[in-house]
């Protein structure tokens, strides 16, 4: 394999507390990050999700171990360099209202430009790349008090784009975003990582999101340790639940997403029909308390279907006759009135 | 590319503006003298009356050079912080900075035993300029140390102003224990001072005045890349390079040479440093500091020589102070800027 575009070797990160002793959030820890790979680094508030990302961008001190960027440990490398091959984007909602959105994105050619910041015509290709590629160049002449949030943040993703860094290191980009704006940016970040060889590692509560586009997971637990691996895997293996326990809480594998209801059901049905259509009527059954059986020896048997965009529900009781109903609300009152 | 242009008209529109109103400066006072002969004496030629080309020569032509200078080196002084701090309402009076010239200009008459006014520090000639432009400098550098340190700590922008404020009170407590021992003649003359005034520096003060201002413009000139780099926050100028101590560091000595020189020549001369980027920014629609600093040291001029034209009342013998005249036009674009943003606190350019 390739050398890997940062490193970490036996690395703690934490940070000084006012009397001088050391939190240590993470310790022996050793990452690595390719070139077309795009990592999520997920894990529950307090963690030290920032605190890595902070260490990793050099905002911050290591506590021990260290930090390798292209081979080279980063403590040696100095702000300017270091600016050619790593580039930020943050939480932080930026003000700057007077600016356009060419203007941001041009800033990010800073440490390419002379003193004066004068833009060279390379330094303007790759500007123009950078709204290509994010697909902001529309607004280029707007100015960026009068973007959304999410236009915003793709703006500051094409800032860094501009910095043409190997790494690109993403703080919770999608925090104060939509769901279509979050969606969004991770496809977006995925492609980058694909199509223009980027190292992109982004922090981010988006649980379900980062399963589907990240390449790899790092799943920091509470303490300290971190889990690397696809996400798949994690899933499989039960690390990915593990990170996120809490009582009342858990993760469905089957559905790929946290299920919020509780354990021990109140009743079991047999559920047969299409797979969408059982999927969504186990949702509502589930919210219920109602758990789907995976055998048929139960006392209620569902079969749903679907003719001409007419669902059907067709409930059948051993007890008493089958009862027909075309919307989950009715299928829910029915079986409410079954089991009392 | 469109916007190149038009910031290049904008800039040449205020340049023209600025000579304009440098011209009426020039010819407007209490004593009327016809527009022929003020040419005349501009060009070097003869005139009808000797007195005349004193009054050009020696008062109005320095005032107006005055007004330029102080034009320019608030109003940067002014843009400077409000980038530096991310904060809309910074400026070299409203943060104190001035109050600390002031002490550095108090300190030097303080030490030189006799509580000796700023007139008469100005008699000393050219060495006793530098000594004033050293201190006043130092003053300001102090207060603005002070503030930078705080604001270190605080994010909201109102509170840092209410700081501000309080240091610049304090500064100013000093400065009045120190009145509070002095005689009632030189109380006036100190009044006087606060008052502001272009009028009291004299050729060779002007000379010295020019070279520190040029040196203090030029510094924030080279800064003008960190600056719109700073604009991103530091931690996005951090990532891109840029080192943010240097550049603090700079604009630091930038903002306490320009503010310290002109408020030890003219008086505290407030609102110019916070309202001029206002209006310059809203006039060329951008934040970018390569444009805004010519823009601003333009718009600067044309309104500190506005103010002076209207402090002559032409057409009387009265003449107002300056500061009244800058703090009539400036407070209400302060006003202005306060209610146009309803996310003041958190919120920059």
């Amino acid at each position: 394999m390739n050398q890997p575009v940062i490193k970490t070797i036996d690395l703690s990160v934490g940070y000084r507390l006012k009397n001088k002793a050391a939190k240590i959030v993470g310790t022996s820890l050793n990452l690595e990050l390719h070139k077309g790979e795009m990592v999520c680094l997920l894990g529950p508030n307090g963690a030290g999700k920032s605190t890595l990302m902070r260490t990793l961008s050099g905002l911050q001190p290591t506590l021990t171990g260290s930090v390798e960027i292209n081979g080279i440990p980063l403590s040696t490398i100095d702000a300017a360099a270091l600016a050619r091959q790593l580039s930020l984007v943050l939480t932080e909602r930026i003000e700057v209202g007077n600016l356009s959105v060419q203007e941001v994105v041009a800033l990010g050619r800073i440490p390419y430009t002379g003193w004066l910041g004068k833009l060279s015509d390379t330094d303007k290709q790759k500007v123009e790349w950078a709204l290509e590629a994010t697909e902001t160049s529309v607004f280029r002449s707007q100015k960026m008090n009068n973007l959304s949030d999410g236009e915003r943040q793709k703006v500051m993703l094409a800032r860094a784009l501009a910095q043409d860094t190997d790494l690109i290191l993403l703080d919770e980009p999608t925090a104060h975003l939509d769901l279509p704006s979050r969606v969004e940016i991770m496809q977006l970040l995925h492609n980058l990582a694909r199509q223009h060889q980027k190292a992109i590692l982004l922090s981010t509560h988006e649980l379900d999101l980062a399963l589907q586009a990240a390449d790899r997971l790092w799943l920091m637990k509470k303490n300290g340790a971190l889990m690397v691996g696809t996400p798949e895997d994690m899933v499989l293996n039960g690390s990915f639940e593990d990170a996120f326990a809490r009582p009342g809480f858990y993760f469905d594998k089957n559905s790929g997403g946290f299920n919020i209801h509780r354990h021990s059901p109140i009743a079991e049905v047999a559920l047969s029909g299409p797979q969408h259509l059982v999927f969504w009527t186990r949702r509502a059954l589930q919210r219920e308390g109602i758990s789907v059986a995976s055998h048929s020896d139960c006392s209620l048997q569902i079969t749903v279907s679907e003719k001409q965009d007419h669902i059907t529900w067709k409930l059948m009781p051993d007890s008493k006759d089958s009862l027909h109903t075309t919307s989950i609300a009715g299928l829910l009152m029915e079986i409410r009135r079954f089991l009392s | 590319m469109r916007q190149t242009v038009s910031h290049k008209t904008i800039l040449s529109g205020l340049a023209v503006l600025a000579l304009c109103f440098f011209g009426l400066d020039v010819m407007l006072g209490s004593v009327q003298i016809p527009f022929g002969q003020v040419v005349r004496i501009l060009a070097g030629q003869e005139t009808d009356n000797i007195a005349w080309v004193f009054i050009i020569e020696k008062i109005r032509l320095p005032k107006a050079l005055t007004a330029i200078l102080v034009g320019c080196g608030l109003s940067v002084s002014g843009l400077q912080m409000q980038t530096l701090f991310r904060n809309p309402l910074a400026g070299p009076s409203e943060l104190g900075i001035t109050a600390g010239a002031g002490l550095g200009v108090a300190a030097v008459m303080l030490a030189s035993g006799s509580s000796a006014s700023i007139y008469a520090i100005r008699q000393l000639g050219v060495s006793g300029s530098w000594l004033i432009i050293v201190m006043a400098s130092l003053g300001s550098a102090l207060v603005l140390s002070i503030i930078l340190l705080i604001a270190g700590r605080i994010r909201d922008n109102v509170i840092l102003l209410i700081v501000g404020v309080m240091i610049g009170t304090i500064t100013l407590s000093v400065i009045s224990i120190w009145q509070y021992f002095s005689q009632p003649e030189q109380l006036q003359e100190y009044i006087m001072w606060t008052f502001g005034s272009l009028g009291g520096v004299t050729q060779h003060h002007l000379y010295v005045l020019t070279g520190v201002v040029i040196f203090g413009l030029s510094l924030s000139f080279i800064s003008s890349k960190a600056l719109n780099g700073l604009l991103l926050g530091e931690n996005y100028a951090k990532s891109m390079g840029l080192t943010i101590s240097k550049t603090r560091l700079i604009i630091l000595a930038s903002t306490s040479i320009l503010t310290g020189s002109i408020t030890a020549f003219c008086g505290p001369i407030g609102f110019i440093g916070i309202a001029v980027p206002h209006i310059t920014r809203s006039l060329m629609g951008t934040s970018d500091h390569r444009v805004l600093i010519p823009g601003v040291c333009l718009t600067g001029t044309v309104l500190v020589l506005l103010c002076d034209i209207i402090a002559q009342m032409p057409g009387t013998q009265t003449v107002l102070p300056i500061n009244v005249v800058t703090s009539l036009l400036g407070a209400p674009v302060v006003i202005w800027v306060i209610i146009s943003r309803n996310n003041l606190r958190s919120s920059f350019s």
